[in-house]
């Protein structure tokens, strides 16, 4: 590949748009030619401190609460640019109040259920699953092929301390075949989550994450398969945090729970 | 279909990627928060249409978007911003490229200069813009939600990220810093 081809290429390489090959020429050619590592270095740069600076704004305090009492029931609300006799205000306000109260005890309970959470981490896992590498981005390191070499491990531990500082759970899933292929920063709840991928020789997936979320559940692992479309298996694990897998299909959940009971 | 307490649940996590969108978009707080709410209420009336097992994320933008292309704007008489190929000529004119050093340097100034820039782009160009780079949507995913050809979605984000790196030169030198390179 040719200089001007690798900066013609450079977005969408950083995008994570190209397909493998491309990629991989891309790829080669930043890592031999110094002038283009420095473009990529510098767009890797300024991506990322755009993305600090204005890709970081939060929602406003209460917007939440907001929107919770604006669906049907309370939609009324919404047209609030309509003046309002009294009385229309007061009969708002009585159908809407229990709504609140009850969205506001959903948003601020510590508790999950189990089955919402899952919902959620598989959609997590689909994101993630597939296109993972290549996609060079600040929020996330992707190790692809090298997944053993030291430098790789480097990298990963590296991107967990710097995102999630130690408090974290790592797991090598090589004992059952499968290799990691990077790590990506999923906000849940607010807090950051080191979202690891792995993947075996097969093309089998595990996603893998420790969340700052407390589930109603009994002690010991759990698989929710009921309502989810992909095996989910949540492990308490202390502090008011659940670790989360996430696999493929249940045949490798089943696989990777005998593994662990084997162990 | 999901009960309301449960939709809000589903929507929750991507609130601060809906909201810094539309302030980016509307360039104020309180029309902002109302183009969510819009948004929201839209999406939990609309949320039969939602194909389960797609990105609910790039769902929540598609809507987002049409509030703000159809009603917000239409609402706020937001004139029709010139076309973006009048101000930026077709062509592979030079695009100047940040050193890391550079960006270093510039470091807590590129903010301002990039939202000040960011509001010169056409809004088609920003939405593009602001999906794939801070919210992070595939091509495809932002083809959808704008309801644009992939190869539009391209040819916006290639010009909006060349008249923001001009513009962000133009600062750099500005500031003092002649060091930015350009590609051949």
């Amino acid at each position: 590949m040719k200089c001007h081809e690798a900066k013609r290429h450079l977005d969408l390489f950083m995008d994570g748009e190209l397909s493998v090959p491309e990629n991989l020429k891309v790829l080669e050619h930043l890592n031999l030619c110094r002038p283009c590592g420095g473009v990529y270095e510098g767009e890797k740069a300024l991506r990322a401190q755009l993305k600090s600076q204005l890709g970081s704004v939060q929602a406003p305090v209460g917007l939440a609460e907001r929107l919770a009492s604006s669906t049907e029931a309370g939609s009324a609300l919404v047209e609030r640019f309509r003046p309002s006799s009294p009385w229309r205000l007061i009969s708002v306000a009585a159908a809407v109040v229990p709504f609140i109260i009850v969205l506001l005890f959903l948003f601020t309970s510590p508790i999950e259920k189990p089955q919402a959470l899952a919902t959620e981490v598989v959609t997590m896992h689909k994101e993630t699953r597939d296109g993972f590498c290549g996609q060079h981005r600040d929020d996330r390191v992707c190790v692809c092929d090298n997944c053993c070499s030291e430098e790789a491990a480097k990298n990963l531990e590296i991107f967990f301390q710097k995102n999630v500082g130690h408090e974290d759970c790592r797991h090598d899933l090589g004992g059952l075949g499968y290799k990691p292929i990077g790590a990506s920063v999923w906000r849940h709840r607010g807090q950051k989550v080191c979202w690891t991928v792995h993947r075996d020789e097969a093309g089998h997936t595990i996603t893998h994450g420790l969340l700052t979320t407390k589930i109603a559940m009994e002690p010991g692992p759990m698989l929710v398969c009921d309502g989810v479309d992909r095996p989910v298996e949540l492990i308490p694990a202390g502090n008011g945090m659940t670790c989360v897998f996430v696999f493929d299909n249940e045949g490798e959940a089943i696989r990777f729970r005998a593994s662990r009971k084997a162990h | 279909m999901e009960t309301q307490a449960e939709f809000a649940e589903r929507v929750k996590p991507h609130l601060d990627s809906l909201y810094r969108t539309a302030l980016r978009m509307t360039g104020e707080n309180s029309a902002a928060e109302d183009l969510v709410q819009e948004t929201f209420l839209k999406a939990y009336r609309g949320y039969g249409s939602f194909e389960p097992g797609s990105n609910f994320k790039a769902w929540l933008f598609t809507i987002l978007t049409n509030a703000y292309i159809n009603d917000y704007r239409r609402r706020s008489r937001t004139p029709v911003v010139t076309d973006f190929a009048e101000v930026e000529p077709e062509g592979e004119a030079e695009t100047p490229h940040f050193s890391s050093e550079d960006v270093e340097r510039l470091a807590d100034r590129l903010g301002d200069a990039a939202k000040r820039a960011l509001d010169r782009l056409p809004a088609e160009h920003r939405l593009v813009f602001l999906l794939s780079t801070f919210e992070d949507l595939s091509y495809k995913e932002i083809s959808s939600a704008l309801a644009v050809p992939i190869g539009t979605v391209m040819s916006r984000l290639f010009r909006a990220r060349a008249l923001l790196r001009r513009e962000l030169a133009d600062f750099a030198r500005q500031e003092g810093y002649g060091q930015e390179k350009t590609t051949p």
